[in-house]
Protein backbone atom coordinates (compact mmCIF):
# COMPACT_ATOMS: atom_id res chain seq x y z
CA UNK A 1 0.00 0.00 0.00
CA UNK A 2 1.36 3.41 -0.96
CA UNK A 3 2.06 5.83 2.38
CA UNK A 4 -0.77 7.65 1.12
CA UNK A 5 -3.24 5.29 1.07
CA UNK A 6 -1.86 3.46 4.36
CA UNK A 7 -2.13 7.41 6.40
CA UNK A 8 -5.33 7.96 4.74
CA UNK A 9 -6.91 4.74 5.21
CA UNK A 10 -5.54 4.73 9.23
CA UNK A 11 -7.14 8.14 9.82
CA UNK A 12 -10.01 7.25 8.22
CA UNK A 13 -10.62 4.52 10.21
CA UNK A 14 -9.73 6.28 13.49
CA UNK A 15 -11.72 9.23 12.94
CA UNK A 16 -14.75 7.53 11.70
CA UNK A 17 -14.78 5.03 14.72
CA UNK A 18 -14.18 7.83 17.38
CA UNK A 19 -16.94 9.91 15.69
CA UNK A 20 -19.07 6.79 15.54
CA UNK A 21 -18.37 6.79 19.91
CA UNK A 22 -18.75 10.33 20.85
CA UNK A 23 -20.65 11.43 18.37
CA UNK A 24 -19.33 15.25 18.60
CA UNK A 25 -19.61 16.09 15.33
CA UNK A 26 -22.87 15.03 14.76
CA UNK A 27 -23.93 16.81 18.24
CA UNK A 28 -22.51 19.86 17.50
CA UNK A 29 -22.74 20.16 14.31
CA UNK A 30 -25.51 18.38 12.62
CA UNK A 31 -27.80 19.58 15.03
CA UNK A 32 -26.64 23.14 15.20
CA UNK A 33 -28.00 22.89 11.18
CA UNK A 34 -31.07 21.66 12.34
CA UNK A 35 -32.03 24.68 14.60
CA UNK A 36 -30.47 26.95 12.20
CA UNK A 37 -32.90 25.45 8.90
CA UNK A 38 -35.79 26.23 11.71
CA UNK A 39 -34.70 29.75 12.21
CA UNK A 40 -34.36 30.07 8.57
CA UNK A 41 -37.54 28.32 7.65
CA UNK A 42 -39.78 30.55 10.15
CA UNK A 43 -38.25 34.06 8.69
CA UNK A 44 -38.41 32.97 5.13
CA UNK A 45 -42.42 32.06 6.42
CA UNK A 46 -42.67 35.69 7.98
CA UNK A 47 -41.77 37.12 4.83
CA UNK A 48 -42.73 37.42 1.10
CA UNK A 49 -39.52 35.01 -0.04
CA UNK A 50 -40.24 31.92 -2.00
CA UNK A 51 -38.94 29.05 -0.57
CA UNK A 52 -37.11 27.70 -3.48
CA UNK A 53 -35.23 30.43 -4.06
CA UNK A 54 -34.02 30.65 -0.16
CA UNK A 55 -33.45 26.91 -0.55
CA UNK A 56 -29.31 26.78 -1.87
CA UNK A 57 -28.73 29.44 0.82
CA UNK A 58 -30.38 27.44 3.20
CA UNK A 59 -27.74 24.17 2.57
CA UNK A 60 -24.56 26.57 2.14
CA UNK A 61 -25.59 28.72 5.95
CA UNK A 62 -26.17 25.20 7.87
CA UNK A 63 -22.45 23.80 5.96
CA UNK A 64 -20.75 26.60 6.85
CA UNK A 65 -21.78 26.64 10.29
CA UNK A 66 -21.69 22.76 10.66
CA UNK A 67 -18.22 22.71 8.92
CA UNK A 68 -16.84 25.41 11.70
CA UNK A 69 -18.16 23.74 14.40
CA UNK A 70 -16.97 20.23 13.50
CA UNK A 71 -13.49 21.21 12.12
CA UNK A 72 -13.24 23.17 15.82
CA UNK A 73 -14.35 20.22 17.57
CA UNK A 74 -12.11 17.74 15.01
CA UNK A 75 -9.12 19.93 16.31
CA UNK A 76 -9.81 19.47 19.96
CA UNK A 77 -10.22 16.25 20.01
CA UNK A 78 -6.68 15.87 18.21
CA UNK A 79 -4.77 18.04 21.02
CA UNK A 80 -6.14 16.42 23.92
CA UNK A 81 -3.42 13.88 25.52
CA UNK A 82 -0.82 15.57 22.83
CA UNK A 83 -2.23 13.64 20.11
CA UNK A 84 -0.95 15.85 17.68
CA UNK A 85 2.59 15.42 18.77
CA UNK A 86 2.00 12.11 18.22
CA UNK A 87 0.84 12.87 14.40
CA UNK A 88 3.64 15.51 14.10
CA UNK A 89 6.18 12.66 15.15
CA UNK A 90 5.11 10.21 12.60
CA UNK A 91 7.19 9.62 10.13
CA UNK A 92 4.96 10.45 7.38
CA UNK A 93 5.48 13.19 4.93
CA UNK A 94 3.25 16.55 6.37
CA UNK A 95 1.82 16.50 3.27
CA UNK A 96 0.07 13.08 3.00
CA UNK A 97 -1.07 13.51 7.04
CA UNK A 98 -2.51 17.10 5.39
CA UNK A 99 -4.44 15.08 2.71
CA UNK A 100 -5.79 12.71 4.92
CA UNK A 101 -6.79 14.89 7.45
CA UNK A 102 -8.58 16.66 4.86
CA UNK A 103 -10.04 13.26 3.31
CA UNK A 104 -11.42 12.49 7.00
CA UNK A 105 -12.97 15.98 7.64
CA UNK A 106 -14.71 16.00 3.86
CA UNK A 107 -16.56 12.64 4.90
CA UNK A 108 -17.46 13.55 8.13
CA UNK A 109 -18.93 17.07 6.82
CA UNK A 110 -20.59 15.30 3.23
CA UNK A 111 -22.46 12.63 5.84
CA UNK A 112 -23.90 15.44 7.99
CA UNK A 113 -24.86 17.55 4.98
CA UNK A 114 -26.50 14.77 3.27
CA UNK A 115 -28.55 13.99 5.88
CA UNK A 116 -29.52 17.32 5.68
CA UNK A 117 -30.98 17.18 1.91
CA UNK A 118 -33.92 15.03 3.08
CA UNK A 119 -34.99 17.80 5.49
CA UNK A 120 -34.24 20.88 3.80
CA UNK A 121 -36.22 19.37 0.56
CA UNK A 122 -38.70 19.01 3.19
CA UNK A 123 -38.63 22.50 4.93
CA UNK A 124 -38.03 24.53 1.43
CA UNK A 125 -40.00 22.32 -0.81
CA UNK A 126 -36.93 22.27 -3.42
CA UNK A 127 -36.43 19.02 -5.68
CA UNK A 128 -33.20 17.30 -4.23
CA UNK A 129 -34.21 14.14 -6.60
CA UNK A 130 -34.32 15.62 -9.79
CA UNK A 131 -30.28 16.75 -10.74
CA UNK A 132 -28.62 14.53 -7.66
CA UNK A 133 -25.36 14.10 -9.59
CA UNK A 134 -25.04 17.97 -10.05
CA UNK A 135 -26.02 19.10 -6.67
CA UNK A 136 -23.87 16.03 -4.96
CA UNK A 137 -20.86 17.36 -6.96
CA UNK A 138 -21.73 20.86 -6.01
CA UNK A 139 -22.14 19.99 -2.16
CA UNK A 140 -18.72 17.77 -1.85
CA UNK A 141 -16.61 19.55 -4.27
CA UNK A 142 -17.42 22.85 -2.15
CA UNK A 143 -17.12 20.95 1.37
CA UNK A 144 -13.71 19.62 0.13
CA UNK A 145 -12.40 22.92 -0.91
CA UNK A 146 -14.30 24.10 2.81
CA UNK A 147 -12.14 21.43 4.68
CA UNK A 148 -8.97 22.01 2.29
CA UNK A 149 -9.02 25.56 4.10
CA UNK A 150 -10.14 25.10 7.64
CA UNK A 151 -7.95 22.05 8.03
CA UNK A 152 -4.73 24.34 7.05
CA UNK A 153 -6.35 27.47 9.10
CA UNK A 154 -7.36 25.18 12.20
CA UNK A 155 -3.37 24.42 12.54
CA UNK A 156 -2.30 27.95 12.15
CA UNK A 157 -4.52 29.09 15.00
CA UNK A 158 -3.58 26.01 17.11
CA UNK A 159 -1.08 27.10 19.09
CA UNK A 160 -2.35 30.26 19.82
CA UNK A 161 -4.75 31.84 23.24
CA UNK A 162 -7.48 32.94 21.00
CA UNK A 163 -8.04 29.57 18.64
CA UNK A 164 -11.65 29.49 19.27
CA UNK A 165 -12.24 33.15 18.34
CA UNK A 166 -9.43 33.59 15.59
CA UNK A 167 -10.57 30.25 13.64
CA UNK A 168 -13.70 31.38 12.27
CA UNK A 169 -12.22 34.84 11.95
CA UNK A 170 -9.49 33.91 9.83
CA UNK A 171 -11.46 30.95 8.13
CA UNK A 172 -14.76 32.80 7.09
CA UNK A 173 -13.14 35.53 4.55
CA UNK A 174 -11.17 32.71 2.80
CA UNK A 175 -14.49 30.58 2.32
CA UNK A 176 -16.07 33.23 0.45
CA UNK A 177 -14.83 32.38 -2.75
CA UNK A 178 -16.23 28.58 -1.84
CA UNK A 179 -19.65 29.97 -0.75
CA UNK A 180 -19.80 32.28 -3.87
CA UNK A 181 -19.19 28.77 -6.27
CA UNK A 182 -21.16 26.59 -3.82
CA UNK A 183 -24.75 28.54 -3.47
CA UNK A 184 -25.00 29.04 -6.67
CA UNK A 185 -23.93 25.70 -8.27
CA UNK A 186 -26.10 24.16 -5.94
CA UNK A 187 -29.29 26.99 -6.74
CA UNK A 188 -28.34 25.98 -10.75
CA UNK A 189 -28.62 22.06 -9.81
CA UNK A 190 -31.77 22.96 -7.77
CA UNK A 191 -33.54 24.70 -11.20
CA UNK A 192 -32.41 21.84 -12.91
CA UNK A 193 -29.77 22.73 -14.95
CA UNK A 194 -25.86 21.46 -15.48
CA UNK A 195 -23.70 24.07 -13.37
CA UNK A 196 -20.73 23.27 -15.52
CA UNK A 197 -18.92 26.38 -14.64
CA UNK A 198 -19.27 26.78 -11.10
CA UNK A 199 -17.92 23.35 -10.48
CA UNK A 200 -14.84 23.98 -12.83
CA UNK A 201 -14.97 27.07 -10.58
CA UNK A 202 -15.36 24.64 -7.01
CA UNK A 203 -12.40 22.12 -8.49
CA UNK A 204 -9.92 25.00 -9.14
CA UNK A 205 -10.40 26.38 -5.46
CA UNK A 206 -9.73 22.28 -4.30
CA UNK A 207 -6.99 22.36 -6.64
CA UNK A 208 -5.11 25.68 -5.40
CA UNK A 209 -5.97 24.82 -1.84
CA UNK A 210 -5.15 21.33 -1.12
CA UNK A 211 -1.69 21.83 -3.51
CA UNK A 212 -0.76 25.15 -0.50
CA UNK A 213 -1.89 22.68 2.20
CA UNK A 214 0.01 19.94 0.63
CA UNK A 215 3.40 22.23 0.46
CA UNK A 216 2.91 24.14 3.83
CA UNK A 217 1.89 21.25 6.25
CA UNK A 218 4.81 20.16 7.43
CA UNK A 219 5.87 23.60 8.10
CA UNK A 220 3.24 24.49 10.02
CA UNK A 221 3.24 21.60 12.23
CA UNK A 222 6.62 22.68 13.60
CA UNK A 223 6.36 24.36 17.35
CA UNK B 1 21.42 -0.78 12.33
CA UNK B 2 23.89 1.54 13.88
CA UNK B 3 22.77 5.28 13.99
CA UNK B 4 24.34 8.52 15.37
CA UNK B 5 23.37 11.54 16.54
CA UNK B 6 26.03 14.31 16.82
CA UNK B 7 24.54 17.49 18.66
CA UNK B 8 26.98 20.40 18.09
CA UNK B 9 26.45 23.47 19.92
CA UNK B 10 23.15 23.19 20.14
CA UNK B 11 21.30 26.25 22.07
CA UNK B 12 18.04 26.92 22.35
CA UNK B 13 16.17 30.14 23.04
CA UNK B 14 12.73 31.39 24.62
CA UNK B 15 13.00 34.98 23.97
CA UNK B 16 16.00 35.92 26.17
CA UNK B 17 15.73 33.02 28.48
CA UNK B 18 18.34 29.96 27.57
CA UNK B 19 17.27 26.67 27.76
CA UNK B 20 19.98 24.73 26.74
CA UNK B 21 23.45 26.32 26.51
CA UNK B 22 25.79 25.20 24.06
CA UNK B 23 24.99 21.60 24.04
CA UNK B 24 27.39 19.01 22.51
CA UNK B 25 27.34 15.24 22.36
CA UNK B 26 27.23 12.19 20.34
CA UNK B 27 24.25 9.27 21.11
CA UNK B 28 25.41 5.80 19.28
CA UNK B 29 23.80 3.06 19.35
CA UNK B 30 24.24 0.96 22.44
CA UNK B 31 24.31 3.86 24.78
CA UNK B 32 21.59 4.15 27.20
CA UNK B 33 21.72 7.71 28.82
CA UNK B 34 20.33 8.48 31.77
CA UNK B 35 19.48 12.61 31.74
CA UNK B 36 19.36 14.56 35.22
CA UNK B 37 19.02 17.90 36.22
CA UNK B 38 16.42 20.14 38.64
CA UNK B 39 13.39 21.64 37.06
CA UNK B 40 13.98 23.69 34.32
CA UNK B 41 17.40 22.47 33.43
CA UNK B 42 16.99 21.82 29.64
CA UNK B 43 16.46 18.12 30.13
CA UNK B 44 12.85 18.28 28.49
CA UNK B 45 13.87 21.01 25.81
CA UNK B 46 16.64 18.56 24.69
CA UNK B 47 15.03 15.50 24.05
CA UNK B 48 12.10 18.11 22.21
CA UNK B 49 14.68 18.84 19.83
CA UNK B 50 16.27 15.81 19.17
CA UNK B 51 12.58 14.12 18.53
CA UNK B 52 12.82 17.31 15.90
CA UNK B 53 9.22 18.63 18.03
CA UNK B 54 11.59 21.67 18.13
CA UNK B 55 14.51 23.60 15.85
CA UNK B 56 17.86 24.60 17.91
CA UNK B 57 18.35 28.43 18.26
CA UNK B 58 22.06 27.69 17.52
CA UNK B 59 24.23 24.90 16.37
CA UNK B 60 23.04 21.70 14.28
CA UNK B 61 21.83 18.17 15.25
CA UNK B 62 22.90 15.53 12.61
CA UNK B 63 21.69 12.48 12.16
CA UNK B 64 23.55 9.32 10.64
CA UNK B 65 22.57 5.86 9.79
CA UNK B 66 25.10 3.13 8.60
CA UNK B 67 27.62 5.98 8.33
CA UNK B 68 24.95 8.49 5.91
CA UNK B 69 24.05 11.45 7.09
CA UNK B 70 19.76 11.81 6.79
CA UNK B 71 18.51 14.86 5.83
CA UNK B 72 14.95 13.69 5.36
CA UNK B 73 12.45 14.32 8.43
CA UNK B 74 10.59 11.05 7.75
CA UNK B 75 13.65 8.88 7.94
CA UNK B 76 15.00 10.47 11.25
CA UNK B 77 11.59 10.07 13.08
CA UNK B 78 11.52 7.05 11.87
CA UNK B 79 14.51 6.04 13.68
CA UNK B 80 13.16 7.71 16.59
CA UNK B 81 9.87 6.69 19.25
CA UNK B 82 9.18 9.79 21.36
CA UNK B 83 7.16 9.52 24.98
CA UNK B 84 6.65 12.88 26.64
CA UNK B 85 4.63 13.75 29.45
CA UNK B 86 1.23 13.43 27.64
CA UNK B 87 -0.07 9.94 26.53
CA UNK B 88 -0.46 10.65 22.89
CA UNK B 89 -3.31 8.74 22.83
CA UNK B 90 -7.01 8.88 22.15
CA UNK B 91 -9.62 8.94 24.83
CA UNK B 92 -12.31 7.08 22.58
CA UNK B 93 -10.10 4.62 21.44
CA UNK B 94 -9.46 1.55 23.13
CA UNK B 95 -5.99 0.55 24.24
CA UNK B 96 -5.66 -2.01 21.02
CA UNK B 97 -7.29 0.87 18.49
CA UNK B 98 -5.01 3.09 19.79
CA UNK B 99 -1.84 1.07 19.33
CA UNK B 100 -3.67 -0.27 15.68
CA UNK B 101 -3.71 2.97 14.42
CA UNK B 102 0.21 3.92 15.45
CA UNK B 103 1.65 0.71 13.94
CA UNK B 104 -0.53 1.85 10.74
CA UNK B 105 1.06 5.27 10.66
CA UNK B 106 3.86 4.18 11.18
CA UNK B 107 3.92 1.41 8.57
CA UNK B 108 4.77 -1.24 10.59
CA UNK B 109 2.41 -4.76 11.34
CA UNK B 110 -0.40 -4.01 13.12
CA UNK B 111 -2.36 -7.41 13.12
CA UNK B 112 -4.11 -8.81 16.18
CA UNK B 113 -1.38 -10.75 17.71
CA UNK B 114 1.79 -8.52 17.08
CA UNK B 115 -0.41 -5.78 18.75
CA UNK B 116 -1.27 -7.93 21.93
CA UNK B 117 2.54 -9.24 21.99
CA UNK B 118 3.07 -5.39 23.09
CA UNK B 119 0.39 -4.99 25.39
CA UNK B 120 1.42 -8.03 27.07
CA UNK B 121 4.89 -6.36 27.54
CA UNK B 122 3.35 -3.80 29.19
CA UNK B 123 0.96 -5.96 31.14
CA UNK B 124 -2.02 -4.50 29.43
CA UNK B 125 -3.33 -7.26 27.68
CA UNK B 126 -6.22 -7.98 29.75
CA UNK B 127 -7.24 -4.51 29.47
CA UNK B 128 -6.52 -3.79 25.77
CA UNK B 129 -10.73 -3.55 25.08
CA UNK B 130 -11.05 -0.82 27.80
CA UNK B 131 -11.08 2.66 26.19
CA UNK B 132 -8.49 5.16 26.93
CA UNK B 133 -10.54 7.50 29.05
CA UNK B 134 -11.74 4.64 31.46
CA UNK B 135 -8.43 4.01 32.28
CA UNK B 136 -6.02 5.04 35.27
CA UNK B 137 -2.58 7.53 35.02
CA UNK B 138 -0.92 4.50 35.32
CA UNK B 139 -2.60 2.73 32.76
CA UNK B 140 -2.55 5.08 29.91
CA UNK B 141 1.43 5.11 31.02
CA UNK B 142 1.68 1.63 30.44
CA UNK B 143 0.16 1.86 27.21
CA UNK B 144 2.34 4.92 25.91
CA UNK B 145 4.87 2.94 26.42
CA UNK B 146 3.72 0.07 24.32
CA UNK B 147 2.72 3.52 21.75
CA UNK B 148 6.75 3.90 21.48
CA UNK B 149 7.47 0.07 21.46
CA UNK B 150 4.74 -0.29 18.33
CA UNK B 151 7.16 1.86 15.56
CA UNK B 152 9.90 -0.59 16.48
CA UNK B 153 12.91 2.44 16.71
CA UNK B 154 16.59 2.70 16.83
CA UNK B 155 15.99 5.34 19.79
CA UNK B 156 14.01 5.88 22.44
CA UNK B 157 13.50 9.40 23.73
CA UNK B 158 11.87 8.97 27.39
CA UNK B 159 10.55 11.90 29.07
CA UNK B 160 9.70 10.55 32.45
CA UNK B 161 8.32 7.29 31.41
CA UNK B 162 7.98 5.54 35.03
CA UNK B 163 5.25 9.01 36.54
CA UNK B 164 2.20 7.30 37.62
CA UNK B 165 3.39 3.67 37.21
CA UNK B 166 2.91 1.00 40.54
CA UNK B 167 5.38 -0.82 41.56
CA UNK B 168 5.13 -3.68 39.72
CA UNK B 169 5.22 -1.32 36.65
CA UNK B 170 8.52 0.23 37.88
CA UNK B 171 9.99 -3.01 38.18
CA UNK B 172 8.59 -4.31 35.39
CA UNK B 173 10.04 -1.68 33.14
CA UNK B 174 13.27 -1.35 35.02
CA UNK B 175 13.96 -4.76 33.73
CA UNK B 176 12.46 -4.50 30.42
CA UNK B 177 14.69 -1.18 29.67
CA UNK B 178 17.95 -2.63 30.96
CA UNK B 179 17.61 -6.11 29.65
CA UNK B 180 16.31 -4.82 26.27
CA UNK B 181 17.96 -4.09 22.72
CA UNK B 182 16.68 -0.56 22.74
CA UNK B 183 19.49 2.27 22.81
CA UNK B 184 17.58 5.07 25.06
CA UNK B 185 17.77 8.66 26.66
CA UNK B 186 15.84 8.72 29.88
CA UNK B 187 15.09 11.90 31.96
CA UNK B 188 14.27 11.28 35.08
CA UNK B 189 14.41 12.56 38.85
CA UNK B 190 15.21 9.30 40.42
CA UNK B 191 19.15 8.85 41.12
CA UNK B 192 18.93 5.18 42.03
CA UNK B 193 17.12 4.19 38.79
CA UNK B 194 19.18 6.17 36.59
CA UNK B 195 22.17 4.80 37.86
CA UNK B 196 20.79 1.05 37.77
CA UNK B 197 19.60 1.19 34.20
CA UNK B 198 22.11 3.88 32.12
CA UNK B 199 25.24 2.96 31.02
CA UNK B 200 26.08 7.14 30.28
CA UNK B 201 24.94 9.48 32.00
CA UNK B 202 24.14 13.80 31.41
CA UNK B 203 23.65 16.08 34.40
CA UNK B 204 22.03 19.33 33.49
CA UNK B 205 22.46 22.84 35.36
CA UNK B 206 20.62 25.73 34.26
CA UNK B 207 20.98 24.61 30.72
CA UNK B 208 24.40 23.47 30.71
CA UNK B 209 25.83 20.20 30.37
CA UNK B 210 27.84 20.45 33.53
CA UNK B 211 28.82 16.25 33.72
CA UNK B 212 29.01 13.86 31.00
CA UNK B 213 29.68 10.55 32.47
CA UNK B 214 30.66 6.92 31.65
CA UNK B 215 29.62 4.21 34.29
CA UNK B 216 32.21 2.26 33.32
CA UNK B 217 34.34 5.33 35.11
CA UNK B 218 31.97 5.72 38.13
CA UNK B 219 31.34 4.50 41.58
CA UNK B 220 27.98 4.81 43.16
CA UNK B 221 28.61 7.31 45.43
CA UNK B 222 30.60 9.22 42.91
CA UNK B 223 27.44 9.15 41.01
CA UNK B 224 25.33 10.25 43.30
CA UNK B 225 27.48 13.25 44.19
CA UNK B 226 27.61 14.42 40.80
CA UNK B 227 23.70 14.06 40.23
CA UNK B 228 22.81 15.62 43.74
CA UNK B 229 25.34 18.46 41.95
CA UNK B 230 22.77 19.09 39.37
CA UNK B 231 19.74 18.46 40.62
CA UNK B 232 19.84 20.27 43.65
CA UNK B 233 20.16 23.66 42.32
CA UNK B 234 16.84 25.11 42.50
CA UNK B 235 14.85 27.23 39.45
CA UNK B 236 15.77 30.55 41.06
CA UNK B 237 19.16 30.26 41.81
Amino acid sequence: MSPMLRVCAAMLAKDLRRELRSKEIFISGFLLSVILLCVIFFSVTASDLSFKKIGAGAIWICILFTGTVGMNRIHQSEMINGCYRGLILAPVEGGWLYLAKVAANVLLLGFAATLLLPLTAVAFHIPVFSNLPWLLASIYLGISAFAAIGTLVVVITANTRMKDVLFPMIQLPLVVPVLMGGVNSTAMALKGEPPGDWIQFLAALNVVFLSLGFLLYEFLLEE
Amino acid sequence: MSFRINLDQVVKKFDSFFALRSFSEVVKKGDRISILGHNGAGKSTLLNMIATLTRPSSGNIDYEQHGARLNDKVQIRSLLSYLGHEPMLYPDLTGLENLRFVARLNGQPHDDACLLEHLETVGMQKARNRLLRTCSRGMQQRLSIARVLVSRPQLLLLDEPFSGLDSEGLARFSKFFSDSDFSWLLVTHDMEQAWSMANRFWILKRGKLIHSLDRADLSHANFLELAREGTMAGVDQ
